[in-house]
């Protein structure tokens, strides 16, 4: 893929290995991730830049610090608000929202208020 | 610490009570009057020899202090510009809410009528706005420029001049906007200038931000914004960064669901 973000051939860490592919879903579409891979790297290599919408201005944020520190990259995954994808892992069938804002925990399958 | 114009520069509330220059509060609401502020014991009397009306006498020795006569005053201005130690001022009681204070003003450029400038006190603090209600520059005063500012009534006697009007070139407005708008505490959204204002504001700690813009109080909790808030801090008030860190920490560390410390859902 032209866009794709993800790190081929590392100068210290050499070629990247082969690995079982799972998929995942964002906003229902299927996008295929190395297994054991965090969410937002698996984005990222798939072009999707902006995780979520930020609480007062809705400005689009992404990957920040990417070590878990600084919250930028959260998502709502499997219905969960708040997810930090950088280092939360992928699982074969995850379902990944966009969050808006703090987002709403979906409960039974509707939205919790 | 020992107050007063030989230990400050500033003349203190009690030497201003014993000098002869302050005309009284019935006095300045019948409009603009002199206010020597001359509490020195020196040699010098051009306000005596300046004042078109005799309403200020120093008479011999050289060295007293002048006496106000304030019913001969008119509040023209020319002391005003005239005292080599500006230390002659108008005040206009206009009504409770306004008054209008002239001082001396001798910094390029000079402000325009209209203009809404920094009020400042006597140590130049700036205590509030004010809007210039007239520049006056005749030869006569000798390029002492003779500025009168309205400004709201309470700080009437606080109020002594104004800040330094700095114009600025669009190129460097533009930075500055761009500086004021960087992103600090990503969480709540809040940028240097909502920081620097917080500091303006009197915050002069990290807690005192949070309080103050809620920065470190988001997702976060502060890993983000913290040493940049500090460095902030430390740059606009000039002391060493290590004075504002570490900040109030305090569980959880990290960002965990409530049901882990309810003990009752999921775990994480």
């Amino acid at each position: 893929m032209e866009d794709d973000l993800r790190v081929m051939n590392h100068p210290i860490l050499g070629d990247l290995p082969e690995k079982k592919m799972v998929t995942i879903y964002y906003q229902g579409q299927p996008i295929l991730a190395r297994e054991g891979e965090p969410i937002a790297a698996a984005l990222l290599a798939a072009g999707i830049k902006a995780f979520r919408k930020t609480v007062h201005r809705h400005e689009p944020r992404g990957v920040f610090c990417a070590i878990g520190r600084c919250t930028d990259c959260m998502m709502i995954v499997n219905g969960k608000p708040n997810v930090r994808t950088c280092v939360t892992f992928v699982e074969d069938g995850m379902q990944l929202e966009p969050q808006d804002g703090y987002g709403r925990r979906k409960v039974d399958g509707g939205d919790a208020k | 610490m020992k107050e007063g114009v030989r230990y400050t520069g500033i003349a203190s509330e009690e030497e201003l009570k014993n000098s002869f220059g302050i005309p009284s509060a019935a006095r300045m609401k019948q409009g603009p009057v002199a206010v020597i502020e001359c509490v020195q014991e020196i040699p010098c009397n051009p306000c005596e020899g300046t004042c078109p009306f005799g309403a200020i006498t120093i008479g011999d020795p050289i060295t007293n202090l002048p006496h106000l006569n304030e019913t001969l005053c008119t509040g023209c201005g020319t002391c005003v510009a005239m005292c080599p130690g500006q230390a002659i001022f108008l005040v206009n009681d206009l009504s409770e809410q306004e008054a209008e204070v002239t001082f001396p003003f001798e910094y390029w450029p000079l402000p325009q009528v209209g203009d809404e400038v920094d009020a400042v006190n006597r140590a130049g603090e700036v205590v509030c706005k004010g809007r210039v209600t007239k520049v006056r520059n005749p030869v006569a005063y000798k390029n002492t420029c003779v500025v009168t500012i309205s400004i709201p009534n309470a700080f009437k006697d606080d109020v002594r001049s104004m800040k330094r009007v700095i114009k600025q070139t669009p190129m460097e407005l533009a930075e500055q906007k761009e500086r004021a708008s960087q992103l600090v505490c990503r969480c709540e959204e809040l940028t240097r200038g909502d920081i620097e204002k917080a500091i303006d504001e009197g915050a002069t700690t990290i807690d005192g931000i949070k309080r103050r813009t809620r920065a470190g109080m988001g997702l976060c909790q502060g890993k983000s914004c913290e040493r940049l808030v500090a460095r902030i801090l430390s740059e606009k008030l000039g002391r060493p960064l290590a004075e504002f860190l570490p900040a109030t920490y305090r569980a959880p560390v990290r960002p965990i669901s409530m049901g882990v410390i309810a003990d009752n859902c999921e775990k994480e």
